[in-house]
């Protein structure tokens, strides 16, 4: 296909591609007690599942 | 998928398997079989939410996706809004009427959008991705007390692309409710097709969310950038401008047509979309023009068959409602829609393709862009709403003229042919910068300019490197 492009900036640099959790972040004093255990079994069984689909 | 339809394998009917074909209907819940008008707005903006619940509306939809800034903040307040709102907690000061608005009981049926597959979430575990729709539906449902809610927690699946994709959040739900040790049913969703290929495949996707399901959405302007996208490498693909587009267009009507028919005929809703025109309490003009509209595109949808559609804006309510069937049309079926219907017909003898409609995309894109860097997810845009979904039709618009220019004419106002170089685009976009920047008030701060240049760099960067999927 033909180019649109006169140049290639980098676009990836300018825009916020993904979420992040700040620096700061501590998931035991961001997140409800005991979340993380919740998500974490599920998060093993599911994101491998998304991720083929990304 | 993409690729292969870039490569000329366009997205095609599948002829469902005999498991799908075979009798199977869904009992539509007595709490959500009207549902002719839902509103929709981002999580983040507490007062909005509120304001939705209070409309009136059938059903209410929260989002955490293209509406709410993909950021932490903004989507740790989304959550905590979704959960008062659940919970028939949240409340907003009114300082015009110096009063505190809160949440009048009332059978609304609340929805909560989680970011589509395509996205991740990262920092919350080291070293590794989180499915941000995996975190978004697991911090709702971790936090809720399912006896308090008035209906089972409803979730607005977006962004599918197939139906393999319903058997991931089949599989969420059930896991979901088998931890809490409720019946594997108990969690409800809508789904937005709002992708090309996913129009091929409805059926299969319903069936697959069988236990869950109670209606589709056409996510019309999702939709018509996967379209676009889809076709990206067709001239005959070129679109006109965006609001010379009838709303009737025959890639828009064929599908409203089959979603309905697929949808009553397996005892779920079938959902229009959003009208872009908002209503203006501030000017009267646009608001008999964006109500007229409203009301006619509505209709449209109803003749349809549809059982309702989405608004945004409480003002749009009352007329969106009054235009379906109480409560639904599940018992109606198109008298001549096919089964098998062109979902791909050429916009061709619609609108008109000119360089003020590319003007007007550009000064869109960045003016919408400068809103994501000021923290807002959609913005009102001279009267239309413009979020992440109707960016990426501007986008991707600039981009077929400048990849089909010699062979589709964009005429300027004395109609002479305008050829849609990457330099002519270039210009577009600093010549509107500097409209842009001369427009600001002189007590605007440089952060602001500042902004500006940010989001017309961004914004051609992304038509530029071909950045059209919806992130």
């Amino acid at each position: 296909m033909m180019s649109t492009a006169v140049s290639t900036p980098e676009a990836g640099t300018l825009v916020n591609p993904i979420n992040r959790t700040p620096l700061e972040f501590d998931p035991s004093r961001d997140l409800p007690a005991g979340f993380m255990d919740f998500l974490l079994p599920l998060h093993r069984a599911l994101t491998p599942r998304q991720q083929e689909r990304v | 998928m993409l690729q292969r339809s870039l490569e000329g394998s366009k997205p095609a009917h599948r002829f469902p398997s005999d498991t799908v074909r075979n009798g199977w209907r869904i009992t539509l819940p007595e709490w959500c079989q009207d549902q002719r008008n839902q509103m929709t707005g981002p999580a983040d903006d507490g007062e909005l939410c509120v304001k939705m619940l209070n409309s009136g509306a059938p059903g209410v939809m929260l989002d955490l996706e293209d509406s709410c800034v993909n950021e932490w903040s903004h989507h740790q307040t989304g959550v905590a809004n979704i959960l008062a709102c659940l919970r028939g907690q949240l409340s907003y000061y009114d300082k015009k009427r110096s009063r505190t608005v809160v949440i009048q009981p009332s059978s609304t049926v609340i929805f909560t959008r989680p970011r589509g597959l395509h996205l991740n979430q990262a920092g919350l575990i080291e070293g590794e991705l989180v499915s941000a729709s995996l975190f978004d539906v697991a911090r709702i449902f971790f936090e809720i007390d399912p006896t308090e809610l008035k209906h089972p927690l409803c979730i607005y699946t977006p962004k599918s692309e197939s139906a393999e994709e319903a058997l991931w959040w089949r599989d969420l739900f059930q896991a979901l409710a088998q931890w809490r040790g409720l019946p594997r049913d108990y969690i409800k969703c809508m789904a937005l097709v709002e992708s090309h290929p996913l129009a091929f495949q409805m059926e299969e996707f319903a069936y697959n969310l069988r236990d869950h399901i109670i209606g589709l959405n056409l996510g019309r302007w999702d939709y018509m950038a996967s379209l676009i996208h889809f076709n990206l490498d067709d001239p005959d693909w070129v679109l006109p401008d965006r609001n010379t587009l009838p709303h009737n267009v025959a890639f828009f009507q064929n599908l409203r047509e089959l979603m309905p028919e697929i949808c009553h005929h397996r005892g779920i809703l079938a959902l229009g979309g959003m009208t872009a025109l908002y209503p203006s309490r501030e000017d009267a003009e646009l608001n008999t023009r964006a109500l007229a509209i409203l009301e006619k595109d509505k209709k449209n949808e109803a003749d349809c068959l549809m059982d309702g559609a989405w608004t945004g804006h409480p003002d749009q309510n009352a007329i969106a409602v009054a235009q379906f069937p109480c409560p639904n049309q599940l018992q109606s079926r198109p008298k001549t829609a096919s089964r098998y219907p062109n979902l791909r017909p050429e916009p061709v003898g619609v609108g008109v393709r000119t360089v003020k409609g590319t003007r007007a995309a550009v000064r869109t894109v960045i003016r919408y862009r400068h809103g994501v860097l000021s923290g807002r997810g959609a913005s009102l845009l001279d009267g239309y709403m413009e979020d992440l979904a109707t960016d990426r039709i501007y986008r991707l618009m600039i981009a077929q003229r400048v990849l089909h220019r010699d062979l589709v004419e964009i005429q300027d106002e004395k109609g002479g042919a305008v050829k849609h170089t990457p330099e002519f685009i270039t210009r577009l976009f600093d010549e509107e910068l500097d409209r842009l920047l001369a427009e600001l008030p002189a007590d605007a701060s440089p952060e602001e300019a500042d902004r500006f240049r940010r989001a017309r760099e961004i914004s051609e960067a992304m038509i530029v490197n071909g950045e059209f999927n919806p992130a």
